[in-house]
């Protein structure tokens, strides 16, 4: 009796629901707003307080963030999703009533869908600091994304497990897919990693959109370690990387997708020792970019600009590599040769070649979801 | 009839606005996928990440269940039967647990299994899977049986204060003549008869009911699966990993399709689950002539030694964990090169107090907290009470039908859990409303959903024990119904009123799942997001797991406060709840 008053409680209000309210639902819901054509996008109430929405990017201490305040009087709050994915789903998910003014933190492989969806505004930052292959904005002739970091995601694998006698350097992805590597490599997993989504993208380069799924799937029959976030991934699987000193730590897996640089990260921060090493296959890499933009709608735009603007002043760009861990944008930069940083980070010699611009890539998502099921 | 009337308005109220949000979810998540509730089933068999979900789900459910009561019954036979010194004090330690913040116990059991623990120096690796669980998970072919072991102990940590709570009285007031004359019966010579014949109908109803409030609690957990089961998802860790982008309209629709499915799947299962604990609850009620607990304990005497060394194992299982959380935030890493030392300090606390490893420190999460708790306890009180009222009043006019009614929809919101209270609020209400994501008190909403349940659990069966004379004789004594209420029932409640106050505020501090969900969205940080937060941090941060630990005992510490609060004005009769 209860249970059949649940259910028909539960059809009245969802049906009751569809009917009143729909007009208002349509109005306000409709993805198909063409804001991009000419419509004005709603524009946010504010406070007076530039409001960011990021992920959790090392680079956005407090002590910079109390830096940015000290010099133009802004007040900064942050919206902090759990990685980039978060960031392009909060915004689509309140992409009729925005709450932030600026981005920071989708990554290249994720702006094709925020630029499809018109989330975001051109901006009036200066370029001319940036190294000139980085500034040209992959998807269109406008200028709403401004890079701020960048590195290359590889495959890192653990020295000590590949001693080069019972286990030789993998000269191919096919390698991974032997009894050796069984069960010992770690993927964040691309449906909710950038890092995953990176790696799951290069493949389709170094398999020539012929065989790629093939290779995931015998990864998947090879018992890989398929995880929500790099996190996971990396600290408490990977035998090589710094989780290993700390709570927590499993240790199973001696490869597993990171940046090519993640080796130079170990040794910079331990005294130049690290096990971990970047596997440059050609075209086993994706060039990742972070970007910073203003949402459509933003309430603070000259407030977003400037903050930009300090992003990617040379104060505080320059230390991407120490405060971030990754490459900075600026021209005539590099890693810092201290402890090893940029001994231990190779740069891919022939990283894959995906034109994002005209991949669909939520497609090959939902393909690669297929598979790891 | 204004007072009536009133109640009516509270009841649906409560109906519409504490429910409206998850059915604007279901709603916008039908018309995304373009499909109905009907579809559920279809949609879940064709998604992609549901392998084995649903089953894992019962099966973490199911064993918890029958872990807890097996554990839970022996315990509160203990506690129920025999002399014990401070049994008052010993019973509030086991059912400290159910207060207890979820987060909390997760890091209490991650520290309590985690590789360089007493538990893994001694062979039991549940964390890392090695050596004698490792290879016991390769005979039973059971992959990460480690981690399925450690989630079976924490939930069933959580719960196990449940079952003492519903069945410790009612061993406790039994008569032992009864047993004795059972016993000379032709029938209590068998075991099994005495099982079948004397036992199980007196205690049967209990026990099956705490076995399905505790299969609820374990099948909609989602702080200690997400903790403890990293590589197992349940319906509800699975609904929390692709909810952030379900619900938009042509982007990721299979992420709505899988939430909506997994969303009727829960709730069909747990509303068969809660009705047939409704239909027991009231022969529970109602088995069993009572005793004085003194004089049956007096009748059987002190405990034996075998169920000394058993209370005391089960002792160290409750407390393990707290202490673990509370020694752990001391415990700092220092790490030179290849080498890492564990040191005894204050940095995690003074670290976790500033914030310098989180968007928040201690004091903003804290008064946050606090704001919300006392915000929550306010209003649930006042809406709670009234349901609780509104039910009673309904049983005595004759009207079960609709007593029962309300106190079904009063339990609804344990039945759609707390990751879906969070979605309802996030796509189903801030899509109609966004102007409501600027709002402070958002979170409350969710909270009080979440905790109006438990006030009309404890002020129900309060309002049924109030004798009527009183009201009688005060209205022949002249006094207004208005009186009669606040200075009669308000004073016969009082206890209750301050039990279900303080219990309010304790599981407001600790609600996590809705507050994880609403996290993503805004600035509004609570302690246990903020503990959440700083596990979810890389370790590359020597102190993101000790300022957790630190974080998370400045919440136990609450809860116990409220906890001890809560006992104090406890009615020993009223023991069976709650």
């Amino acid at each position: 009796m209860k249970k059949q008053f649940l259910i028909a409680l539960m059809m009245i209000c969802v049906s009751t629901a569809g009917c009143i309210e729909q007009a208002e639902l349509e109005n306000l819901l409709d993805t198909d707003l063409d804001l991009c054509a000419g419509d004005l996008p709603v524009i946010r109430e504010s406070n007076g307080t530039l409001r960011i929405i990021t992920y959790d990017i090392y680079a956005l201490s407090e002590e910079v963030v109390q830096e940015f305040t000290n010099q133009t009087g802004i007040e900064v709050e942050f919206i902090r999703t759990e990685d980039a994915g978060g960031i392009l789903d909060q915004m689509m998910l309140t992409k009729n009533a925005p709450q932030a003014d600026l981005m920071i933190g989708l990554d290249n492989t994720y702006s094709g869908v925020a630029m499809d969806n018109c989330l975001l505004q051109e901006n009036t930052v200066s370029r001319q600091n940036i190294t000139e292959d980085l500034g040209d904005n992959v998807f269109g002739e406008t200028n709403e994304l401004v890079p701020f970091d960048h590195g290359h995601i590889c495959i890192n694998y653990d020295s000590t497990y590949v001693d080069g006698e019972n286990v030789t350097v993998p000269t191919s992805l096919w390698d991974f897919t032997e009894e050796a590597w069984k069960g010992k490599v770690a993927f964040p997993s691309a449906v909710s990693s950038s890092p995953g989504r990176a790696f799951m993208l290069a493949t389709t380069d170094y398999f020539e959109n012929e065989t790629e799924w093939d290779w995931w799937a015998q990864m998947i029959a090879n018992d890989a370690i398929i995880t929500s976030g790099w996190t996971e991934a990396y600290e408490v699987h990977y035998s090589a990387g710094y989780g290993q000193w700390y709570d927590g730590f499993i240790g199973d897996a001696h490869a597993t997708v990171s940046y090519c640089h993640s080796p130079g990260v170990e040794a910079f921060f331990g005294e130049n020792y690290t096990t971990s090493v970047a596997l440059d296959l050609p075209k086993a890499s994706l060039h990742q970019i972070e970007y910073a933009g203003i949402i459509n709608g933003a309430a603070n735009v000259d407030y977003a600009n400037q903050f930009i603007g300090f992003l990617l002043s040379e104060d505080v760009n320059t230390n991407m590599p120490a405060n971030n861990y990754m490459y900075s944008v600026l021209s005539d930069t590099d890693l810092p040769e201290e402890n090893g940083y940029r001994y231990h980070s190779p740069v891919p010699e022939q990283p894959a070649d995906v034109d994002l611009d005209q991949v669909d890539i939520e497609a090959l998502v939902e393909i690669y979801a297929q598979i790891i099921a | 009839m204004i007072r009536q009337t009133l109640q009516a308005l509270v009841c649906l109220a409560f109906a519409v606005v504490i429910l409206g949000p998850v059915f604007l979810a279901l709603e916008r998540l039908t018309r995304v996928t373009d499909s109905t509730i009907f579809d559920a089933w279809s949609l879940w068999k064709n998604a992609n990440q549901t392998d084995g979900v649903l089953s894992f789900t019962l099966l973490v459910a199911f064993t918890t269940a029958s872990f807890t009561c097996m554990i839970g019954f022996w315990v509160a036979s203990t506690l129920a039967k025999y002399e014990i010194k401070h049994v008052s004090l010993i019973r509030a330690f086991f059912v400290l647990p159910f207060v207890t913040p979820a987060i909390v116990a997760a890091v209490g059991f991650l520290a309590i299994i985690d590789s360089d623990s007493i538990l893994s120096r001694l062979g039991i690796d549940l964390y890392t899977q090695s050596g004698f669980i490792g290879k016991l998970g390769e005979v039973v072919g059971a992959e990460n049986l480690g981690n399925f072991i450690a989630l079976i102990l924490a939930l069933s940590w959580f719960n196990i204060s449940l079952v003492i709570r519903l069945i410790e009285p009612m061993i406790a007031r039994l008569d032992k003549d009864w047993e004795d004359q059972f016993n000379i019966l032709p029938k209590g010579d068998s075991a099994l008869f005495k099982l079948r014949y004397f036992y199980l109908p007196l205690y049967g109803p209990g026990i099956f009911v705490a076995w399905s409030l505790t299969f609820i609690f374990s099948f909609t957990s989602f702080a200690l699966p997400k903790w403890l089961s990293p590589q197992n998802n349940t319906i509800e860790t699975l609904v929390s990993i692709y909810s952030s982008s379900a619900g938009i309209e042509g982007y990721r629709v299979w992420s709505s399709e899988l939430v909506l499915s997994a969303t009727i799947i829960q709730f069909l299962v747990l509303g068969i689950a809660m009705s047939l604990s409704t239909i027991l609850q009231s022969k529970h009620n109602s088995r069993i002539e009572l005793v004085n607990e003194n004089y049956s304990r007096k009748q059987r005497g002190k405990l034996t030694p075998l169920r000394k060394i058993g209370l005391s194992i089960s002792f160290i299982y409750v407390i393990s964990p707290l202490l673990a959380v509370l020694s752990n935030s001391f415990r700092s890493i220092e790490r030179t090169g290849s080498e890492t030392v564990k040191t005894w300090s204050f940095d995690g606390w003074r670290i976790a107090w500033r914030g310098d490893l989180s968007y928040a420190g201690i004091p903003e999460a804290m008064t946050n907290s606090v704001t919300y708790a006392i915000v929550c306890m306010v209003i649930a009180l006042v809406v709670g009470t009234t349901i609780a009222a509104t039910i009673k009043q309904l049983e005595d006019a004759g009207k079960q039908i609709l007593a029962r009614t309300v106190d079904f929809v009063s339990f609804l919101p344990l039945i759609v859990s707390a990751i879906t209270v969070g979605l309802g609020i996030l796509i189903g209400l801030l899509n109609l409303f966004p102007e409501l994501l600027n709002w402070r008190f958002l979170p409350v909403w969710a909270h009080i959903m979440m905790v109006c349940p438990f006030v009309v659990r404890i002020m129900l069966p309060s309002f049924r024990s109030l004798d009527q004379l009183y009201s009688d004789q005060a209205r022949v004594l002249g006094m207004t119904d208005a009186e009669v209420f606040w200075k009669i029932k308000i004073p016969l409640l009082k206890p209750q009123i301050i039990v279900s106050a303080a219990l309010s505020m304790a599981f407001s501090l600790g609600e996590f799942g809705a507050s994880w969900m609403l996290s993503g969205i805004g600035n509004w940080v609570t302690l246990s997001t903020l503990t959440d937060q700083l596990m979810s941090r890389p370790n590359y941060f020597p102190e993101v797991r000790s300022s957790a630990m630190a974080v998370a005992t400045c919440l136990m510490l609450m809860t116990l406060i409220l906890f001890i609060i809560s006992e104090k004005f406890r009615d020993e009769n009223g023991r069976g709840g709650f």
